[in-house]
């Protein structure tokens, strides 16, 4: 038996497996739509206001500077520990 | 014609406003200049947070890890620069990971490209296209030809990403419920299976013969030619218990038979 024939024998044998347990059914499927179809955050626009650019309503952007970037997140906080290693 | 050439010089006026404060498209707009001056600006700053709004869904991760004063810098020098190529928001972050590899504030973190790589997998798996599963049942009845041919296929919504950092642990500690600590080493390599079966993405780490299998079988080879791919990266592979893994997983699909 080589090795392609021994992989096809046991590929069949576990489509048989499937076969038989297979829970995995359309039922679920439906029951799963009902979550998560939106992203949570994505649709504030739509539901919030109906208009398609509330985004920033009242910010003004004049500011011609260059950032200032101070990470603050969780890169940061976990100090050394995050440390990146020698790896270039 | 001098009426078109005036409206190009209009809308350039126009958008490079919005792109660099320092421009005041004051001629385009009648009345009080200072007032004009302000409300171009506001909406100069929808533009931009609607930049960050994007940018912020689909790299929810990178936005915890830089911090959010960080991220809006980050998203409008991005809009900036880059700009969109889409009139869909959902592709407007498609070059982050890209950016992000020459944006010097980022140096100390140099794993961050390839998480923002990883949150655009998974982004794009959300919005793939629904597609039925392949079902043991059908494989059973297509019998053993079918393994040899090309029909059989990673199902939309799953793809495979690797980095040789461990951002796989890194997105799973930033999940809304954690799956898991922080990586205690960051620079070790990670392979990870997107997959969205239903209607949520998840990662999965796979060992090295499941990867090399599935890398097989997203490079187009017949699904027996997988397995052999994944048995040959590991003699422990077992062909079996795998394909009935992926199958009870929705991990397949079935593409039109070419002829």
């Amino acid at each position: 038996m080589n090795k392609r024939q021994f992989v096809l024998a046991a590929a069949l044998a576990g489509i048989a497996a499937a076969t038989t347990s297979q829970v995995y059914a359309a039922d679920d499927m439906g029951k799963e739509k009902c979550y998560g179809i939106s992203k949570a955050g994505a649709n504030d626009c739509a539901s919030t206001s109906g208009s398609h650019s509330c985004a920033g309503q009242s910010k003004v952007d004049n500011d011609p500077k260059d950032w200032k970037y101070v990470a603050k997140g969780t890169c940061e906080k976990m100090g050394g520990m995050m440390k990146p290693g020698d790896k270039k | 014609m001098t009426d078109l050439v005036r409206e190009d010089a209009l809308l350039d006026l126009f958008g490079n406003g919005l792109l660099d404060p320092r421009l005041t498209p004051a001629d385009l707009f009648q009345g009080d200049g200072d007032r004009n001056a302000r409300r171009f600006a506001l909406y100069r700053g929808n533009l931009t947070a609607n930049w960050e709004r994007s940018l912020a869904n689909a790299h929810p991760v990178l936005q915890q890890m830089v911090g959010d004063e960080f991220f809006t810098g980050l998203a409008r020098d991005y809009g900036r620069q880059v700009g969109s190529a889409s009139g869909d928001l959902n592709e407007f972050g498609g070059a982050l990971a890209d950016f992000l590899t020459n944006f010097p504030p980022i140096a100390p973190y140099p794993y961050l490209p390839d998480l923002a790589r990883l949150e655009w997998a998974v982004h794009r798996a959300y919005y793939a296209a629904e597609e039925a599963p392949l079902s043991a049942e059908v494989l059973a009845h297509l019998g053993a030809a079918a393994l040899e041919g090309d029909r059989i296929r990673l199902r939309s919504g799953h793809s495979l990403f690797r980095a040789p950092w461990a951002v796989d642990t890194l997105w799973h500690a930033h999940q809304t419920d954690p799956i898991g600590p922080l990586p205690a080493d960051l620079a070790a390599p990670c392979r990870v299976l997107v997959a969205r079966s239903t209607w949520r993405v998840t990662i999965r780490s796979l060992g090295v013969a499941e990867w090399a299998a599935l890398a097989s079988l997203a490079g187009a080879q017949p699904l027996a030619a997988a397995l052999e791919a994944g048995f040959d990266a590991d003699p422990e592979f077992d062909p079996g218990a795998a394909l009935q893994a992926w199958l009870g997983a929705g991990l397949l699909s079935l593409t039109d038979s070419r002829t």
